[in-house]
């Protein structure tokens, strides 16, 4: 990512922790001695509802307080969520994407130009958490295109937002995404 | 040299670099100071601000009395007696419960005690909005409150630092609101330094030469006044409201040599030369209008921005000497007073400014993120393009302009 400003935007519904995998990424970035802000679009907090988390990393002081309307990265929690915000129109350069397979990847998101990186988070946070909340899994396979910051930052800020037992589940799914995680180009 | 000796005050004094909220920002300045009282009742988006310092009282890293009341204005009326026993005392709130505190307010300012309180503003009810604006902390613009408006969570943490000792002056006792944007600040995450708790306390000693409750020496606050008195009593706390500025900035001036920072109550950002100049409060309005000052300075437009930081009292020499060799001004309000002549509250006050020196310049009243309406950067930017043909034609328009309304 050539640009100054990377800009991301998480996907997700309510109660699948977009809003938190938006700040660990923001507080991993200003821990390695960058500039970032991370805000949440919110509607009506209920589960299950469409949320957007924007974050904007930067090596200079981000003085921009707008939404993000075209994102260097989409981060799709759900692939349902595709057509509710226009993904595939919007992103400019990757969408990493929640799948249950990559065929089912390739026909949802035929349309995009860009490049893909598909993990089947569902899979993978049932598995280590016991239930599909795939925020820190989807973190795991963004890392795999994301370099501004680095794995160990943001194991270390999972383990401090989730407290010790949980927080190492979620370190454990997140590893597991990014090992998993391809990258479709 | 003095950006030098600036960076290595903060090499010492800065614990550690965290991403936060403003309302986490505020939590942890609270935390700094040592608080005594702290009362709350929680409302979105104040909410987290309470948590946090309920988080801290419980694991032992703040030593204060945490009284969860049943009302916003049990929680003001709590810290209002606290204050008066000399406690130093925070609260926070916001939308319907500053409402709700409204009474208290004035009590508050009348009592001349020096609370400190934190407002992430909402939109007020009805239709029922839990979005950001800055209607509920307007409606408390006439409560005798000194007012400072900030726009990063960097801001937020230094200004309640700064707010204790501007309350508790000597020249001063009165109540201190720090107020920012709900949600585009109270639940963004960004960068915060964060001091050593030892440098900030001896930033912020307890001042305690006030009249206080104390049983072994007993007086009365708060009793009835005849119109004989109130009068004068009324008048001196909006003197003391008005010659608070000049306190306030020698405590910003301390505050800046203490801690390496540049506050200044209010910001020039690119006025020197502009021609063109956006008045603000807050972040997103503050941030997207420097944003849109580049892009128009790169496209050619003189463009600048000034940023309201201490609200009341005004800042009136200030503010007219950076506007006063602009061509055309646009004043950004995030709340509104129906029924006025220009809706935009903040708009009348520049106005009253300028008359008040004698300066007249082209001044256009424009309201946006009302209820956190999407502001761009590129909606200032178009105001910046709007200035521009206004100047070319010598007309501009002589009501509020609502940007992004549909009609």
């Amino acid at each position: 990512m050539g640009n100054s400003t990377v800009e991301i935007t998480f996907y997700g519904r309510g109660g699948q922790g977009a809003v938190t995998a938006a700040q660990i990424i923001a507080q991993a970035a200003i821990r390695r001695g960058l500039f970032a802000s991370a805000f949440p679009e919110y509607g009506a907090e209920r589960r299950g509802a469409p949320v957007r988390a924007y974050v904007r990393l930067s090596r200079e002081p981000v003085l921009a307080r707008e939404p993000i309307e075209r994102p260097d990265i989409s981060v799709v929690f759900d692939t349902r969520l595709l057509n509710v915000f226009n993904i595939p129109a919007i992103t400019r350069r990757y969408i990493v994407i929640n799948a249950s397979s990559k065929d089912e990847v390739k026909q949802v998101l035929s349309s995009f130009n860009g490049t893909v990186v598909y993990v089947n988070a569902y899979e993978i946070s049932t598995k280590h958490l016991g239930k599909p909340i795939v925020n820190t899994t989807m973190l795991g396979a963004l890392l795999k295109v994301l370099d501004l910051v680095d794995l160990d930052t943001v194991k270390e800020l999972v383990l401090e937002t989730f407290g010790k037992k949980l927080g190492k589940s979620n370190v454990e799914a997140l590893e597991e995404a990014y090992k998993m995680a391809e990258v479709i180009v | 040299m003095a950006v030098a000796k600036a960076l290595s005050v903060r090499e010492e004094l800065v614990k550690e670099r965290l991403g936060l909220t403003s309302n986490y920002a505020a939590a942890y300045a609270v935390k700094a100071v040592d608080v005594d009282v702290i009362a709350a009742y929680p409302i979105t988006p104040q909410t987290t601000i309470i948590e946090k310092l309920a988080e801290f009282v419980a694991n032992g890293e703040v030593d204060a009395e945490y009284i969860p009341v049943e009302s916003e204005h049990s929680a003001l009326s709590a810290v209002v007696g606290a204050s008066a026993a000399g406690a130093r005392v925070f609260t926070a709130t916001a939308a319907q419960g500053l409402e709700f505190m409204h009474e208290v307010l004035h009590i508050a300012s009348g009592l001349r005690l020096p609370i400190v309180m934190a407002v992430p503003g909402r939109a007020l009810s009805a239709p029922i909005s839990i979005h950001g604006d800055y209607q509920d902390i307007m409606n408390a613009r006439d409560s005798g409150w000194i007012m400072l408006i900030a726009s990063s969570a960097q801001e937020v943490y230094d200004s309640i630092i700064m707010a204790y000792r501007i309350a508790e002056d000597s020249r001063v006792l009165l109540p201190v609101m720090v107020s920012y944007d709900g949600f585009l600040m109270s639940h963004t995450t960004e960068p915060v330094e964060i001091y050593h708790e030892e440098y900030v306390r001896k930033f912020t000693p307890r001042n305690l030469s006030r009249y206080r409750l104390d049983p072994r020496s007993p007086i009365t606050i708060g009793v009835i006044a005849s119109p004989e008195w109130y009068y004068e009593i009324k008048y001196q706390a909006i003197h003391a409201l008005k010659e608070s500025k000049s306190v306030i900035k020698e405590i910003h001036g301390e505050f800046n040599k203490f801690f390496g920072t540049n506050y200044d109550i209010i910001e020039k950002y690119m006025v020197d030369d502009a021609d063109y100049v956006l008045i603000t409060y807050g972040g997103a309005s503050s941030g997207n209008a420097k944003e849109a000052a580049k892009r128009a300075r790169e496209r050619g437009l003189r463009a600048g921005v000034v940023r309201i930081r201490l609200f009341r009292p005004f800042p009136t020499e200030e503010l007219v000497n950076a506007i006063k060799d602009a061509k055309v001004i646009a004043v950004i309000d995030r709340a509104l007073t129906p029924g006025n002549t220009y809706e935009g509250p903040v708009f009348s006050d520049v106005i009253t400014a300028l008359y008040s020196s004698g300066v007249e310049k082209p001044v256009v009243s424009v309201v946006h993120g009302i209820s956190q309406r999407t502001m761009l950067a590129d909606d200032f930017y178009n105001l910046y393009k709007m200035l521009d043909e206004y100047a070319k034609t010598g007309e501009y328009p002589r009501r509020t302009v609502f940007m992004g309304l549909r009609t």
